[in-house]
């Protein structure tokens, strides 16, 4: 559907008036390959010329103060110029502004980490990459930054034996985040939600998987959780994620056709999933984040949700934690539930001829 | 005429849930209306599109994790199984798919996928056969014997990612073949490097595709999305200009295989031929794109040699210059291409016809 299209239906369903309806942000035209030669040019220039200034500079960096300080003047400098640039500003100083404050990033991790262990550094790394990923308003920054915020949080519960409470947090998190999306959308939080939002439901797919993985946890601290808190807890966020979702297509206009069945159906599929994913709770999660990911119009994610399954499935392959006949069985229990949930919601959609939209072609 | 490639101008773009979030942050749409409006514009589902999409997901996943459990079990029980349960098992995979793409059959995309994947899984089974049947046979061989076993199917699929995909095994042992027999090949060939056959090997394939495409829709994969219809193309020119590409650095840095004096010049008349059929004839701007990649590296290179007469510093700062240089007249020039042409209705992406 094209902006114009997508106009003329706002304005027939009469959401919008049409003298209220702005033009769309036409964006970047280039092709995407144009632009990602403009932005590897970037990155490789931006290599060489902090290696330059490296080479003459090594002195002043040889220090952890200097490295920090360096480092930070480096990310507030970058910040605020990203900021006061002119508009529209070319790929190629957006990249090498981001190169700069990534390695600026960098060196204050670098300098942090002679005073520090693994845990400061990294509580270090997610509250610099908090601070950052308001402060420089670039889209890729920002993305970076709430990946690193996660991946941050992430090394340090690793280290401290909780990766399954903290999987739990991010999956609450996401839940959070992507069904209040109108709320912080009016409040004009966009451009800084929509990056974290996407950090924590990447965090919530590759937890479990770390979670399961012993080479992980090599040398961290033992915390014997039990069992069922990740399955029951994924569980749990899923059944809520469901009774939302279902709620809100009941209560917008395009709800008219939904059928008084979805919900409980759903409801119980949820919870037969639940039971058959005990021993794969990352089947559960990627399942939650697709979920989340579709009903905010997030299709790309949602399709990673789909690919982090498959690295899980390969994770679980290899795992320690069960024998193959275990995981094989766990596994094509899940399957069977599915392909059953699949006969099922076939049986019962059948007969009324539900309204098609552009949302089923999109899904 | 001149074929053109189309852009990606806003006029023809997809309505994005980010515009809709605009949207509502400018208060045009109400906060209690924005599920709404993100399901008329198709990126969130409807009812029926949660149906639509539930159903795939169920059967998708479902369909994955028995497979997966499968797998799972049989290789629990591996070392248990004798030969015969090995092949049968292999070879009743690839019952199952090469019987599935004909119920679905060829005309399907469906069944093409799966005659690709059938394609894909003789490979294993040959691997098998090797790996039981100790021959002391060149992996080579396997290759060969995979590529032979296959055509007929490639043939009859009538995909352009089935080619693509045969072309790689086909690669795979000519590649093994040359490494193999690389000496003896030297002796009676002399005259042809061996980096020059292989480079002559893939402009031909590049020809005979892009012929084909011309006689061929499915060739050009017009049933299929753009950068997947064309991706066969670019990875042969990829595989192409990235061979010459290294070899003229290597040449540049005083290295190289034997024969790699004559590299520049096949390289240029790559270059040069790769422009009149992506610039002039037609606009492929990938097409452009990689050559334009292919131009920085050796200028790179040559940078590089003469570097060395410089401090580190300054040196970087030389290489940081040209990159900066490339990437902005690369930019700029593949704009020009882009948006400067004639007719912009001519095709849907990257070059196809």
């Amino acid at each position: 559907m094209t902006p114009e299209d997508f106009r003329r239906l706002l304005v027939r369903e009469g959401l919008v008036a049409d003298s209220a309806l702005p033009l769309l942000d036409e964006g970047d035209s280039s092709p995407w390959f144009v632009r990602l030669l403009a932005g590897a040019g970037a990155w490789l220039a931006a290599l060489f010329l902090y290696g330059a200034i490296a080479a003459v500079a090594w002195p002043l960096l040889g220090s952890a103060p200097a490295r920090l300080i360096v480092g930070l003047v480096a990310c507030a400098g970058c910040a605020l110029a990203t900021r006061l640039r002119p508009e529209p500003a070319g790929v190629f100083l957006s990249q090498l502004l981001l190169a700069t404050s990534l390695a600026g990033f960098l060196l204050v991790l670098a300098g942090a980490s002679e005073w520090a262990g693994l845990v400061k550094v990294s509580l270090l790394a997610a509250l610099l990459a908090a601070i950052l990923l308001p402060a420089n308003p670039e889209p890729i920054h920002r993305q970076a930054m709430a990946l690193t915020l996660v991946a941050a949080l992430a090394v340090a519960a690793t280290d401290l034996g909780g990766l399954e409470p903290l999987g739990l947090l991010l999956a609450a998190a996401a839940l959070l985040l992507w069904t209040t999306q109108a709320r912080w959308a009016a409040a004009a939080r966009a451009p800084i939600v929509v990056p974290l939002a996407t950090a924590v439901t990447a965090g919530v797919v590759l937890v479990p998987a770390l979670a399961t993985d012993p080479l992980v946890r090599l040398g961290a601290e033992r915390v014997a959780w039990p069992s069922w808190l990740m399955p029951a807890g994924l569980g749990v966020l899923l059944v809520a994620a469901v009774l939302i979702v279902a709620r809100d297509l009941r209560a917008g206009a395009s709800g008219a056709g939904t059928p008084a069945w979805l919900p409980w159906t759903a409801l119980a599929a949820t919870a037969a999933v639940t039971a058959a994913t005990y021993s794969a709770p990352g089947v559960l999660a990627c399942l939650l984040a697709w979920l989340l990911a579709m009903a905010a119009g997030r299709g790309a994610l949602a399709g990673l949700a789909l690919v982090a399954l498959g690295w899980y499935l390969v994770r679980l392959y290899y795992g320690l934690e069960t024998s193959l006949l275990g995981k094989g069985l766990a596994l094509m229990a899940t399957g069977a539930v599915l392909v059953g949930l699949q006969f099922g919601l076939r049986r019962l959609s059948r007969p009324p001829g539900l309204a098609a939209t552009a949302g089923d072609i999109h899904a | 005429m001149k074929d053109t490639v189309p852009d990606s101008r806003p006029a023809t773009r997809p309505v994005r849930t980010a515009d809709v979030l605009r949207l509502a942050e400018a208060g045009v749409i109400a906060p209690e209306a924005l599920g709404h409006a993100l399901r008329l514009s198709g990126r969130a589902p409807t009812a029926a599109g949660w149906i639509r999409a539930l159903d795939r997901l169920f059967l998708g996943v479902g369909a994955t994790l028995l497979l997966a459990g499968v797998v799972c079990i049989v290789a629990y029980n591996w070392s248990g199984l004798g030969r015969w349960g090995r092949f049968g098992l292999a070879q009743l995979v690839l019952l199952a798919v090469v019987a599935l793409a004909a119920f679905l059959g060829p005309g399907s995309r469906y069944g093409r996928l799966m005659l690709t994947a059938g394609i894909v899984l003789v490979g294993p089974l040959l691997a098998l056969f090797g790996q039981t049947y100790q021959t002391g046979a060149d992996l080579s061989t396997l290759f060969r014997s995979w590529a032979f076993l296959t055509l007929p199917w490639v043939f009859a699929s009538c995909f352009a990612p089935a080619w693509l995909v045969w072309l790689v095994i086909a690669e795979g042992w000519l590649a093994l073949h040359v490494e193999a027999f690389d000496l003896w090949w030297r002796i009676w060939f002399g005259f042809a490097p061996t980096w020059l056959l292989a480079g002559a090997l893939n402009a031909a394939a590049l020809v005979a595709w892009e012929a084909a495409a011309r006689q061929f829709a499915w060739m050009r994969g017009d049933d299929l999305p753009a950068v997947v219809g064309r991706s066969g193309p670019w990875l042969i020119a990829m595989a192409l200009l990235g061979l010459l590409t290294g070899i003229v650095c290597a040449r540049v840095v005083g290295e190289g295989p034997p024969g790699a004096t004559a590299a520049p010049i096949a390289w240029f008349l790559v270059l040069a031929a790769g422009y009149r059929a992506y610039r002039v004839t037609r606009v492929d701007l990938v097409m452009l794109a990689l050559g334009w990649i292919s131009v920085t590296v050796v200028l790179f290179a040559v940078l590089l040699r003469f570097a060395d007469r410089l401090d580190t510093a300054p040196a970087m700062l030389v290489a940081a210059g040209m990159l900066v240089a490339s990437s902005v007249l690369g930019r700029q020039w593949l704009e020009r291409v882009a948006f400067g042409r004639a007719s912009p209705a001519k095709g849907p992406a990257g070059g196809r016809r």
